[in-house]
């Protein structure tokens, strides 16, 4: 059953709203690729999926279907502002309260297959660079599929895989060809323990993490069920630790035992320094 | 905002072309880096330049090298666009001033990438 | 399905070059999914099939400086012409019912060798040239020299087949 011409155009204007992506005519096969989980979900076709969506369109939907739309495997510095931010505020904020940092920890909490992790260490690894004192930094990553996390540990990635946000200097840096593909360096491997681990259960060792990475997880989940992980992570962080979210996630509402950090558009949250 | 797509294929200029225009650019195409240089006498105000490799009169790294000689287009971005993707000639075009190297075959998406790093995506993203 | 191994014979093999199928298939699935298909892969190994009546062959030349003495290598793209014509109208935005012209067919599948071709020869790693792409329906233009490797492809249902060969003949050198 194909997507109607309409429904094509509204999904596609809906996309072009959110991100820079155009999708032009052609490109039905991909909405109704992308979109076939929803609709299978619902016990719909792509086509009437789309036209309920049409008539009543609810935030969590727009996110769910244009993230749908737009990523086709995760990228790395993803958004950018969160990293921008990971040295531009919240290591300089980390290491004002709790000076020289002996050791840092930071949960990637839904990790994929590896891209923010490594660009966590990468960041780490540019950040600490002209520092007189480098601290013992691990970085836990974690994520329910077994199979991303296997495909992370090899640190293998291919040439598309490596385009998509990675500037070219740290290719470069961090990066051996391996045949068709691209290997990170040992040195960042070392950095990065991952480990298979559902974000309904309890927090994993490793902590407590002084920054949580958490982005674009939550938007897959229902209310209780956010909560409920909102919780988790708050109880794996350091008082002063940072949270940090999806582009257009928020905790407002929701959650009020976090403290809204500006800094940019990004979505970064402060548990406060004083357990209530 | 204005870009030259510099390759010796239509159908890569006119793929990378339609991507810029699509978030806004003004495009300008050459076939060649001597054609290109050229082009970017005549527009000093070109904020980004994608430029092919292997391509006949002037190939992609020479024009790299003339552009970054001169003082005149210090303000213009330079991205390669290309297969060559040994990570002795991505060095090799970093160490020439290319500010960014983009790897064929890309995605639109993995370009948009790029200029985001650059700060030369015009399309402001929704908050 | 085998994951045949190839080197490129002689003085190539002393000089650790090696493409083998897995490779191809990589490379292939890389260029066709970026450039065809949004990133969703869409072509896949498949069983042999033979040359068709109305095939079109597009193929670039790598010519690769070795230790040992120079070596040229042809990496090509065979595919039927409505296919060609498929993948033309894809890249150049074409609408299914615009025609396409010689020069367009020539240019976008010629394209498609070219990237094919030019990431075969940054696999191999060695200074190498990369000549222009031809596009020819006549078979022997670009069959020649020495067959090194080929796979058979099913892209979107459509057979297509990628093949290399050597141009110089590796045994005449000292």
């Amino acid at each position: 059953m194909s997507i109607t011409q309409e429904n094509f155009q509204f999904i596609a204007d809906l996309v072009r709203a959110r991100s820079a992506i155009a999708l032009a005519p052609g490109k039905e096969y991909l909405v109704e690729s992308r979109l076939s989980k929803f609709a299978r979900d619902e016990g719909v076709t792509v086509d009437q999926y789309v036209t309920r969506r049409r008539t009543a369109m609810s935030h969590s939907d727009t996110e769910l279907i244009v993230e749908a739309l737009t990523t086709n495997e995760t990228s790395w510095f993803r958004d950018s502002q969160p990293f921008t931010a990971l040295s531009g505020h919240i290591l300089p904020a980390l290491t004002q309260t709790r000076g020289t940092l002996g050791s840092l920890r930071i949960w990637s909490a839904a990790c994929s297959t590896g891209q923010e992790p490594y660009s966590i260490a990468m960041t780490l690894k540019q950040y600490f660079a002209q520092s007189a004192y480098q601290p013992q930094a691990e970085i836990l990553a974690t994520d329910l599929s077994q199979q991303v996390i296997d495909q992370a540990m090899t640190g293998r990635y291919s040439q598309l895989e490596v385009n998509r946000g990675l500037p070219a200097a740290n290719l470069v840096q961090y990066f051996d060809r391996r045949g068709t593909e691209w290997e990170i360096s040992a040195e960042l491997r070392a950095m990065v323990r991952f480990r298979r681990h559902n974000l309904l259960d309890p927090a994993p060792v490793g902590g407590p993490f002084d920054v949580v990475f958490l982005r674009n997880v939550l938007i897959y989940f229902d209310v209780p069920t956010k909560l409920k992980v909102l919780r988790t992570v708050h109880g794996a962080l350091r008082p002063g630790g940072f949270l940090v979210l999806g582009a257009a996630e928020t905790t407002v509402g929701l959650d009020d035992s976090w403290d809204r950090v500006t800094v940019g558009r990004s979505s970064i949250y402060q548990k406060a320094a004083i357990t209530a | 905002m204005k870009a030259i797509v510099i390759d010796d294929s239509r159908t890569m200029r006119r793929i990378i072309s339609s991507i810029l225009k699509g978030v806004g650019y003004e495009v300008l195409e050459a076939g060649d880096g001597r054609e290109a240089l050229d082009i970017l006498t005549e527009n000093p105000d070109t904020d980004l330049c994608c430029i092919d490799w292997n391509m006949p009169v002037m190939d992609g790294l020479s024009f790299v090298i003339e552009v970054r000689a001169s003082r005149e287009w210090r303000n213009t971005t330079l991205m390669m666009v290309t297969t060559e993707s040994e990570r002795g000639q991505i060095v090799k075009a970093l160490a020439a001033g290319a500010h960014e190297y983009l790897i064929k075959p890309f995605t639109p998406e993995a370009i948009l990438q790029k200029l985001e790093l650059l700060g030369l995506l015009p399309i402001e993203e929704n908050a | 399905m085998t994951s045949g191994n190839t080197t490129l014979d002689g003085a190539g093999a002393e000089a650790g070059v090696t493409v083998d199928k897995e490779q191809i298939l990589s490379i292939v699935q890389e260029v066709l999914s970026a450039m065809l298909d949004a990133g969703e892969v869409l072509v896949f190994e498949s069983d042999p099939h033979g040359e068709s009546d109305n095939d079109l062959y597009a193929w670039v030349d790598m010519h690769m400086v070795l230790p040992m003495g120079d070596l040229s290598a042809r990496a090509v793209v065979r595919t039927e012409a409505a296919t060609a014509n498929v993948i033309t109208q894809s890249l150049l935005m074409m609408d299914p019912s615009e025609e396409v012209s010689t020069e367009d067919l020539a240019d976008a599948f010629g394209e498609i060798a070219n990237v094919v071709g030019g990431n075969v020869k940054s696999l191999i790693d060695v200074p190498a040239s990369l000549s222009l792409p031809s596009v020819s329906a006549v078979g022997s233009d670009a069959l020649s020299g020495t067959f090194l490797q080929d796979i058979d492809l099913n892209w979107r249902g459509m057979p297509l087949n990628v093949s290399l060969w050597i141009l110089t003949d590796a045994t005449e050198w000292s």
